[in-house]
């Protein structure tokens, strides 16, 4: 048996393609940011105010959310591993910092003129 | 030469399968999530040496009992099992199509892409739900590429230079 063949490196050109494409398609996609809050089976729009937020009177999870300019981030939580927090800021398009023991994302959706798949989800 | 009997093969690939799976489980990679998938050596050297139904058997083997010793089982094995069944089926065909110009190194490729996506899909369905993981997919499946040409390297080498490799 031969190997790697030709068709072989055609092959596993091809899925590297298929990998690589949604990635280099999200950084095109530059249109309108929308910040997005993501607790459980629901989801917020928030609106981009500098400041903090206070997650525990609105949402009833314990976090404070940070926002400033574009970007956001999570400055304290009640999670054991505090990866969401050490995530940093949420700043480019599809980008989110999660907290599983909370169910609770951030995430910034960028919609396209005319393209409503940002909301379908 | 032809190694002497269906059943001692089946157990010989479920064996292999299983002690590297529970090995690899061991030594954690720095990305969370990523194993090198080793565990599928035994699943490729069924593919290419037994009947599909004698692979799912492996299959289903290795899937059990890699859940039992490695800790979690619910989870292992619901997120295992139906991606290995998945991504071995794939790859059946993609033998059955294409084996006479490919090799195992892509075929493992294809499996691990496969692999990887079901278990985006498990996970999306029973496990994180509304959370949008899929962002993280595409990062996941390269990886998978190359651990499975890794894997499928070196079930060309076990074919090549044995004889358990032989129908």
């Amino acid at each position: 048996m031969k190997y790697p063949t030709k068709t072989d490196l055609l092959v596993i050109v091809i899925l590297i393609a298929v990998s690589l494409y949604p990635i280099l398609a999200q950084n095109d996609s530059a249109g309108k940011k929308k910040l997005f809050l993501l607790i459980g089976q629901k989801q917020y729009e928030i609106p981009f105010k500098d400041g903090t937020i206070d997650l525990n009177n609105k949402y009833d999870v314990n976090m404070i959310l940070q926002i400033e300019g574009e970007k956001a981030r999570f400055i304290e939580s009640d999670c054991p591993n505090k990866l969401c927090i050490k995530y940093g800021w949420v700043n480019n398009c599809g980008e989110m910092a999660v907290c599983v023991p909370n169910k609770t994302a951030v995430q910034i959706k960028c919609e396209k003129d005319g393209n409503i798949d940002a909301i379908s989800r | 030469m032809r190694y002497p009997d269906k059943i001692a093969k089946i157990g010989l690939f479920s064996a292999f399968a299983i002690i590297l799976g529970v090995v690899e489980s061991f030594f954690p990679l720095p990305v969370p999530g990523v194993k090198l998938g080793l565990a599928n050596i035994g699943v490729l050297l069924a593919l290419y040496s037994l009947t599909f139904f004698d692979t799912l058997i492996v299959v289903f083997l290795k899937s059990i009992f890699v859940g039992i010793f490695a800790g979690n089982v619910v989870i292992k094995v619901l997120l295992s099992l139906p991606s290995t069944l998945t991504a071995a089926f794939v790859m059946f065909l993609y033998i059955k199509l294409t084996g006479r110009f490919t090799s195992p190194v892509s075929a493992s490729a294809l499996g691990g892409v496969v692999h990887i996506v079901c278990q985006f899909i498990i996970l999306k369905i029973f496990i994180i739900k509304n959370l949008a993981i899929y962002s993280f997919l595409p990062y996941f499946s390269l990886i998978s590429i190359f651990t499975g040409m890794l894997t499928g390297y070196l079930t060309c080498l076990i074919l090549k230079h044995t004889i358990i490799g032989t129908k």
